[in-house]
């Protein structure tokens, strides 16, 4: 198993949903600011699978068309679903990085 | 990518999917090609890698949605069951009475470390039927948990519905005992 494929679908939705996080972005956006802050590269195909979970879950609304292109912005329950997910990770990497440093010391 | 290919790669999604999503997915397709973003194979094959997960996720869940309906199901031929074991009177027909889909206990299985005494994971099979001409409309394993008295070995056995509970009869090495299939909470 290499560490690409540990980042799943569950990684995926972090990553559009970070990307929502300050304002609503469309599909083309949603790629570019991913590959920007993560060095993660979506496919379109991948990115709609990802956005229609969330969809789904009423993590994200699709927004009216602008110009043959539809944003999609993040709700308040994807904000909190964000929110703990995120306070999570940085615990459990706080606790992994805390423990590194003491067994390499 | 050209509209025949878009519609070919389109056709892979379930229907719903293509409907809500399709145009959008094939209109970012093509902006990552005509930016330089993607090439056209990598665009086809991420197209055709999403649609399949996409067939996957609604096979899992029209899977899900059957466990629960045999769960459903389970829990009601056994209160019937309760309910015709305990005199009550007959009940007239009514609306959920004429529900159009029943369940059939076919099958239990217990697996080969239970041992006597202990409650143990097991799976029912149940046949759903529907329509008013009976018609066998899915075959579903439902997990739950069963007693087992005293089990010397594994046992595959036929289930045996009783009045006031749901019973599998356990055959194995030993003599033939009775099982009470409690569903799971």
């Amino acid at each position: 198993m290499t560490s690409d494929s540990i980042r799943g679908s569950s990684d995926r939705s972090i990553l559009i949903l970070t990307s929502l996080a300050d304002w609503p972005k469309h599909g083309y956006a949603l790629i570019k600011d991913i590959e920007g802050f993560a060095g993660v590269k979506l496919g379109a195909g991948t990115l709609y699978s990802a956005l229609a979970k969330l969809e789904q879950a009423g993590l994200v609304e699709a927004l009216p068309a602008e110009e043959r292109r539809r944003p999609y912005q993040i709700t308040a329950a994807g904000r909190e679903f964000l929110y703990q997910r995120l306070t999570e990770s940085a615990r459990i990497a706080e606790v992994g990085l805390r423990r590194i440093a003491v067994a390499s010391s | 990518m050209n509209r025949r290919l878009a519609h070919l790669l389109l056709m892979l999604y379930p229907r719903p999917w293509r409907e809500r999503y399709g145009t959008e997915v094939v209109r970012l397709t093509q902006d990552l090609i005509v930016t330089g973003e993607t090439t056209r194979a990598r665009g086809a094959l991420n197209m055709m890698g999403a649609a399949l997960a996409e067939r996957g996720r609604a096979l899992a869940y029209s899977s899900r949605t059957a466990v629960a309906m045999a769960v459903a199901a389970l829990l009601a031929v056994a209160g019937s069951l309760y309910a015709s074991g305990h005199g009550r009177p007959p009940q007239p027909p009514s609306a959920a009475s004429a529900a159009p889909v029943q369940a059939k206990l076919t099958r239990c299985v217990v697996w080969p470390e239970a041992v006597g005494g202990m409650v143990v994971p097991a799976k029912v099979k149940i046949a759903l039927w529907a329509g008013t001409t009976p018609r066998q409309v899915a075959r579903v394993l439902v997990p739950v948990e069963v007693t087992v008295p005293d089990l010397p070995g594994p046992a595959k056995v036929p289930g045996k519905q009783e009045a006031g509970r749901v019973m599998c009869v356990l055959t194995g090495p030993g003599p033939d005992r009775k099982a009470l299939i409690l569903p799971s909470p």
